[in-house]
């Protein structure tokens, strides 16, 4: 028996379908994010290559080279941070143009497109945004941790026990994170290659 | 003419990946700048120590002392830095642009380009991240006076937790990998240098 569509339901079914389109703001949206982010960090990078090469060595005083030192590390872990931002954002466009729209036909062999395009779903999109959101708030604090000023022997210990936390919290992230059998650079070739070789050994 | 469409925007988004070599190219200047500060830093460390054994005073000789060895550790740290850097570099460019061909069969790239994926990148940030607090504590300890028992106990309780924080680092980067060997050909050179030594006798 066929169930019988009357004309309007067919036609309200179908207006809300094509609001998935909608979607496609939040591709271009974070692609675009994601291009801003890349420039942020550039620009970041060349401040802190300006500051290392003209000031760096005309600093014979120990005390203040130590101090440019430790903001030209700090600087530093946030560039990468910023690009590790920026790659998530655009692995998150594409994620969600594959996820609601359609697949992308043309990279689908690339090299790159196993780790460019590797969303699986909605929860995926999520556990990815979650674990760069608690990178940068490590990174934060490590940031605010090289530039306070420590004094007396027990707030070296609550230093100390705020680095364990965060290595706990770090733990808790790879550990969650971490599944066997993601291997898929030149390293894992290599692996391979080298296993493939041995067994051709025994034989 | 929906199709062409379709095909003209994921063939222009898909362009967008190129940015990643921005990354690329700041990642390994970086890298470049942070190897220079650390030799900066072993030539003033270098320096201050040329006459230290014209330094006749015990207590002088050991503040002097302390002070080298935090920033020996400094350099060393440095140098770290610098080297996850040119690995981050190297590893952004595999993962998003193409895979280094020419470094393919150089003894090297087991361990330059060691990145798997998104979370190896993320995690190698975090581990240098770690290491470098670590060697904040360890220098603001060593410059500290520590004047009764107590003192001592809390230092001691630091050390502790500094300990536990490296074991949870390198417990979860180890737990699901295989263990990091330094040369793992070396292992498998001597294994059959031994193999053929048993066959002559």
């Amino acid at each position: 028996m066929k169930i019988k569509q009357s004309k309007l339901e067919y036609l309200f079914e179908h207006s809300l379908w094509q609001l998935r389109w909608s979607v496609l703001i939040a591709v271009i949206a974070s692609l675009f994010t994601a291009l801003i982010m890349f420039y942020v960090a550039a620009v970041d990078t060349f401040y802190v290559l300006e500051m290392i090469t003209t000031e760096y060595a005309q600093e014979a005083n120990m005390l203040d080279r130590k101090e440019l030192r430790g903001a030209a590390v700090g600087h530093v872990v946030e560039v990468i941070d910023g690009f590790l931002l920026a790659v998530v954002l655009l692995i998150f466009g594409y994620g969600i143009y594959e996820l609601y729209i359609s697949r992308m036909d043309g990279p689908e062999n690339h090299e790159a497109a196993d780790h460019l395009l590797k969303v699986e779903n909605l929860d995926d999109l999520k556990a990815r945004l979650g674990k760069v959101v608690l990178m940068i708030l490590i990174v934060k604090f490590f940031e605010i941790s090289m530039t306070m000023e420590y004094e007396g022997v027990k707030e070296l210990t609550i230093f100390a026990v705020a680095i364990g936390l965060i290595a706990l919290s770090f733990f808790m992230a790879e550990y969650a994170a971490r599944k066997s059998g993601q291997l898929k650079t030149r390293s894992s070739d290599r692996q391979r290659r080298k296993e493939s070789l041995k067994e051709i050994n025994n034989d | 003419m929906r199709k062409s469409l379709e095909h003209n925007f994921e063939s222009a988004i898909w362009q967008a990946r190129w940015s990643v070599l921005t990354a690329v190219f700041c990642s390994s200047a970086a890298a470049l700048a942070m190897f220079y500060v650390a030799a900066v830093d072993a030539f003033y460390v270098v320096k201050r120590l040329l006459n230290y054994a014209s330094l006749t005073d015990v207590y002088e000789r050991m503040s002097v002392r302390a002070n080298a060895i935090g920033s020996v550790v400094e350099v060393v740290d440095g140098f770290l830095l610098a080297i996850v850097l040119l690995i981050f570099a190297f590893g952004l460019y595999e993962l998003y642009v193409s895979k280094i061909d020419t470094a393919y069969d150089e003894e090297a790239s087991t361990h330059m380009l060691a990145i798997d994926s998104l979370d190896d990148l993320k995690s190698r940030l975090g581990k240098v991240i770690m290491m470098i607090l670590i060697v904040k504590f360890f220098e603001l300890a060593i410059s500290m006076s520590f004047e009764n028992v107590y003192d001592l106990l809390m230092f001691s309780g630091g050390i502790v937790l500094v300990g536990g924080s490296l074991f949870l680092t390198e417990f979860a980067s180890g737990h699901h990998t295989p263990k990091i060997k330094t040369d793992p050909d070396r292992e498998v050179w001597t294994e059959e240098k031994r193999r053929q030594m048993m066959e002559t006798e």
